[in-house]
């Protein structure tokens, strides 16, 4: 926990626009992401999970967890079947796990459903339960509240301040760094 | 890699048709087995006596070999471009990621090709039939080309649900246009192994029935393959996710 993450000189060319981050720091458990759209959080999110190739220096980022903000899954899935196949890869999440994380984002009763029948909510939220089953020590959270209702935000806001590891959230939502003891960075 | 390769598996050809698949491969793969050089007398039954044309055959294999192609394209491409890999990149290597997706692919598009074989097959099979009937010459290129057609459109509807239940549709159209296109004049003695080999990997115009065309387009496409995955490999290897 103590090591900061640091960027420099990141660079990453589109097509047409260029993401340039001279100098970042970020220190602390929790990290917010901040900025306007476009100015490069998604880039460096994924870039710091190793998604994207870029110029410059990004550390202390290994085996991070990308959590993105436009989940897609595979529609031949129910809930349960996906949690079971992910944590059959992973080899180290109990059933007990699963479960508590599905109580936890009011997921237990979608269980048997299809991927495809979700609800955008809980597309979120099974996207937000997939990324904290993997115990890795750095989650980087894209827009994690789009498409929450207000209780799987307190949810989303009383877990991030428990969990242990570092977190690293981009968000626009005002409301919700109120609730949050991290912080903030601006791109 | 077995469990990521079944999940692969299953996400393309849905959950419920997977044994359909399973089983639709199974009996092709006996079937092209018994219908291979050890079983000639099995197989010359199914395409002895009046058989196809080598136009109709074309048109039909013609059809055949780039629908497999069109479908093992389209799988390439929903296999290796998408969102849904985030969570496992998570959890596993690229490279794991990319040997399971080639697995799949290789698994299903054996299948595609034996099922269309399957399918030449059966509307072999039933030929006499139409030729006892006496269906009507002549008028058959035409209407192929709208069988063709609205197989091709059908095709597109089932890829983009993903379901392998699309085999119901294209088997009544081939049926339809095997009874009404014209009907052969020349024979076609070629075991069905040589000949469906050479629809796939060479121009059943060019080369001729099996022998060194046979082997040395085997060996083109073997190359080719390999070249294939190897690119392909350094891309997924070196890609943004």
């Amino acid at each position: 926990m103590s090591c900061s993450i640091e960027v420099k000189g990141f660079k990453k060319r589109y097509r047409k626009t260029v993401v340039e981050i001279d100098d970042l720091r970020m220190e602390g458990r929790l990290s917010l992401l901040l900025g306007e759209n476009g100015s490069g959080k998604t880039t460096l999110l994924k870039a710091m999970a190793g998604l994207l190739r870029h110029e410059g220096r990004i550390t202390n980022t290994e085996g991070a967890v990308y959590v993105g903000s436009d989940p897609a899954f595979p529609s031949a899935f129910t809930v349960a079947e996906y949690f079971r196949f992910l944590s059959s890869l992973s080899g180290n999440v109990s059933e007990e796990r699963i479960q508590g994380y599905l109580e936890t984002f009011s997921l237990a009763d979608e269980t048997h459903k299809s991927m495809a029948e979700l609800s955008k909510g809980n597309r979120q939220k099974v996207n937000l339960v997939q990324g904290f089953l993997e115990e890795k020590n750095l989650h980087l959270l894209d827009e994690p509240l789009s498409g929450l209702d207000k209780k799987a935000r307190r949810a989303l806001a009383d877990h991030l301040s428990a969990r242990e590891g570092r977190i690293v959230v981009a968000t626009h939502e005002l409301s919700f760094l109120a609730r949050l003891s991290a912080r903030r960075y601006r791109l | 890699m077995k469990t990521l390769t079944a999940y692969f598996l299953k996400d393309c050809f849905g959950g419920k048709t997977i044994r359909l698949v399973l089983c639709l491969f199974l009996g092709g793969t006996m079937f092209f087995v018994l219908s291979s050089r050890p079983a000639d007398a099995f197989a010359t039954r199914i395409i002895d006596g009046e058989v196809y044309a080598r136009d109709y055959l074309f048109a039909s294999l013609y059809f055949l070999r780039f629908t497999s192609l069109f479908l093992i394209a389209t799988m390439a491409a929903g296999l290796f471009c998408d969102r849904r890999d985030h969570p496992l990149l998570a959890r596993t290597s690229r490279w794991r990621l990319f040997l399971s997706k080639s697995a799949t692919l290789v698994l299903s598009g054996s299948f595609f090709v034996l099922s269309m074989y399957f399918v030449l097959l059966f509307v072999y099979a039933l030929s006499p039939f139409r030729h006892a009937l006496g269906f009507p010459q002549g008028m058959g290129v035409a209407l192929l080309a709208h069988v063709v057609h609205a197989s091709l459109l059908s095709l597109l509807a089932a890829l983009t649900v993903k379901k392998a239940g699309i085999y119901l549709v294209i088997l009544p159209g081939y049926l339809l246009a095997d009874l009404l296109c014209d009907y052969p004049l020349e024979r076609a003695t070629t075991s069905p192994i040589t000949f469906i080999a050479n629809a796939f990997f060479a121009n059943i115009h060019q080369l001729p029935d099996g022998g060194f065309g046979f082997l040395a387009s085997c060996f083109f496409m073997v190359f080719f393959a390999s070249a294939l995955f190897v690119s392909a490999f350094a891309i997924h290897e070196r890609r943004d996710f």
